[in-house]
């Protein structure tokens, strides 16, 4: 009887690839800052009309010393950060090989105990032939998956050396002027190509495509600004550029802020950008309810400085780029940068109702704080339509944006406006058109004063849904039966599209906790997880409109008040996580 | 006697932000972790993360130095009775000048 060895131990592997990933971006965004700092020496520190005297002219030989040594270190800055990004790239394929070769060795030592029990117990001739042949191909199992190992410690090696050797070589300064000194920066070319301020996010696609790698890897490291809010540029490229922007930010404004010379406007873009960070933390700290793997995250849209300092940020569950669903989430009153996190809770909880009604199929859910909601100082604006109209515009421009940057089939898109949101998202659609399959109010004070029905969306009866909570005092501000307060000098915000006279489909969302009277905290809960709102909302993100709870609309007669038929009705809790 | 004018002030607060900005991120490139690296790579890392939080500093140290050497150039301009006398002819010539909060501020 032939011996089989036991097939070899898989080496240890300990490795966290996301760390390294950290640190790759955090290096990304140092040669970021390092490369404005060589755009500054070769603009803005020339003084021009300070030039002849002996202090002119060595203080500008002494820029242009500094501004070849910033872009020479920024670039060779930038050339190890992207290699180190690869390296997190090459470690997590390297673990996915690991943990089939650990699968594999699992079912040869199974095979192994199974052929040794056979071959002890083998009385016949013809059992110990048949044992003989198992050992013989057992072996050759075994041999086959040794190699592997040895392939894999050997590709491990390789790789290791491989980003050794990258490190090394600009470890010293000099080393970094003899290599990097004089070289141009591919991102320049690209950024002399760069499209107009009226291309279409469709020309904004065909142009980043036909970017070589090298330009395209030099924009997001050298000019994430250019490109991370740019509608038509692919979600993963503008959360990679974005998140360069938000780590060199919380790195610049914190030092400034500890430094105790920051500026006012300094602080609160160090508010927006620590938000941003906080939302980001919120999706990447849950795992995804089907794959246990942790939810994916997108920085769609970040810029900090956007009006007067509110901010715009967007933030998606999943990827945006790839799910076969996807949602985008439009807040309303009294929502800035600063409320991230929340929208972001938001957005995930509604990732995870998509997931739990369509396991089978992808979703990503979009927290799109990217319009100048009234808040803070400007909230009384809120009666007025003028920010939903310059809104409307704005989203309607994103969903234009999340269309074209997709390269695989579109996504079944579904915008859900919430409160003033939802005059935001009634503009869009009234105004430019908004390229949706599904729109969704919820607690809707008016979808705007030129929506009379469904047909003034430019969308039809199927495609419009509504919701609104019998005790939500929001839902009530909307126009009803005959009066139309957006006729009389602007005041109101239009019709309340929960009514059967506007034509949507209105979905149940009453809130198990509510009380007999109508409650501002019943405005809140329509993205509650377990909540009838929740779930209805899901089924319409991912296209399953057969089983999404219906309400009767509300019908205010001639004569006497609006009704509203869910006032009476018992709210079901609905599990959707 | 040489005229500075007042873009150098304006110039020495630019430089003061780079020296802020280059600063922090030479602290970014210190502080980044060699944590979830091989045993092989790590130390390189850290070696890496060492030597580059140097260099940082050394190129936030020129921006600053650049900031104190305009500031200096204007301070001497000032200093001097005639060139104070000749500011003084401008900004009361200029009230644009006067205005702006160039000269003066950045000497103080």
């Amino acid at each position: 009887m032939s011996a089989v060895a036991p097939p070899t131990e898989v080496p240890s592997f300990d490795v966290a690839p996301e760390l390294v990933r950290d640190t790759s971006t955090a290096w990304l965004a140092a040669s970021a800052q390092i490369d404005d700092l060589g755009t500054f020496a070769s603009g803005a520190a020339r003084v021009g009309d300070w030039t002849d005297s002996v202090a002119s002219r060595a203080y500008h030989r002494r820029v242009g010393a500094i501004g070849d040594r910033s872009e020479a270190m920024s670039l060779a800055l930038r050339r190890v950060a992207q290699r180190t990004g690869t390296h997190a790239d090459e470690l997590i394929a390297l673990g996915c090989r690991r943990d089939d070769l650990l699968a594999r060795r699992r079912r040869l030592v199974v095979d192994l105990a199974a052929w040794q029990i056979a071959s002890a117990e083998a009385a016949t001739p013809q059992q110990r032939t048949d044992a003989d042949a198992t050992a013989n191909s057992l072996s050759a199992a075994i041999a086959d998956f040794d190699s592997e190992v040895v392939r894999w410690t050997h590709d491990l090696r390789v790789e290791e050396q491989a980003m050794v050797r990258e490190l090394e070589r600009v470890l010293e300064l000099a080393a970094v002027e003899r290599l990097y000194g004089g070289v141009p920066d591919p991102a320049d070319p690209a950024l002399h190509t760069f499209p107009g301020a009226g291309a279409t996010p469709s020309e904004i696609r065909s142009w980043w495509d036909a970017l070589g790698e090298a330009e395209q890897g030099a924009l997001i490291a050298a000019s994430p600004g250019s490109i991370g809010n740019l509608d038509g540029i692919p979600a993963a490229v503008r959360d990679e550029a974005n998140h360069v922007r938000l780590v060199r930010d919380l790195a610049d404004l914190r030092h400034t802020v500890e430094a105790g010379v920051a500026s006012d406007g300094e602080r609160r873009r160090l508010e927006n950008a620590e938000a941003a960070h906080d939302a980001l933390m919120e999706i990447e700290g849950r795992d995804d309810l089907v794959t246990a793997e942790p939810v994916r995250s997108s920085l769609y849209l970040y810029d900090p400085d956007a009006f007067g300092s509110d901010g715009r940020i967007a933030i998606a569950a999943g990827d945006p780029d790839a799910a076969d669903n996807l949602a985008v989430l439009v807040p309303g009153l009294g929502t800035d940068a600063t409320s991230a996190p929340e929208q972001a809770a938001r957005a995930l909880d509604l990732y995870e109702a998509a997931r739990m009604v369509a396991p089978d199929e992808s979703s990503a859910a979009m927290a799109w704080i990217g319009y100048d909601a009234p808040s803070g100082a400007d909230s009384a604006a809120v009666v007025r339509e003028d920010m939903a109209a310059d809104g409307g515009r704005r989203l309607a421009d994103a969903i234009d944006g999340l269309r074209a940057s997709r390269s695989g089939d579109p996504a079944h898109l579904t915008v859900i406006a919430h409160s003033y949101g939802s005059t935001t998202a009634g503009h869009a659609a009234h105004d430019g058109g908004l390229a949706v399959d599904d729109l969704a109010f919820v607690g809707s004070p008016g979808v705007g004063g030129h929506n009379d029905d469904v047909g003034d969306l430019g969308l039809e009866r199927g495609q419009v849904w509504a919701a609104a909570n019998s005790r939500d005092p929001v839902a009530l501000l909307g126009d009803h039966g005959w009066i139309n307060l957006s006729t009389l000098n602007g005041a109101g915000m239009g019709d309340d599209p929960t009514e059967d006279s506007f034509g949507a489909q209105r979905f149940r969302a009453e809130d198990a906790g509510r009380g007999d009277r109508p409650s501002l905290e019943q405005h809140s809960r329509y993205f509650d997880p377990g909540s009838e709102s929740l779930h209805n909302l899901a089924r319409i993100v991912v296209g399953d409109d057969g089983d999404v709870l219906r309400a009767e609309p509300k019908h205010d007669p001639l004569f006497g008040g609006p009704h509203d038929p869910e006032w009476d009705r018992r709210p079901t809790p609905v599990p959707t996580r | 006697m040489e005229v500075v004018p007042t873009s150098v002030g304006f110039a020495a607060r630019h430089w003061d932000e780079q020296n802020l900005d280059v600063a922090a991120a030479a602290r970014q490139i210190g502080e980044s972790t060699s944590h979830g690296f091989t045993d092989a790579v790590a130390p390189v890392v850290d070696r890496f993360a060492r030597l580059w939080r140097e260099h940082g500093d050394r190129l936030a140290r020129r921006c600053e130095e650049q900031a104190d050497g305009l500031r200096a150039a204007l301070a001497d301009y000032v200093a001097t009775d005639a060139a104070s006398a000749l500011g003084f002819q401008r900004l009361i010539s200029d009230p644009g000048l006067l205005l702006s909060r160039g000269l003066v501020e950045e000497v103080r």
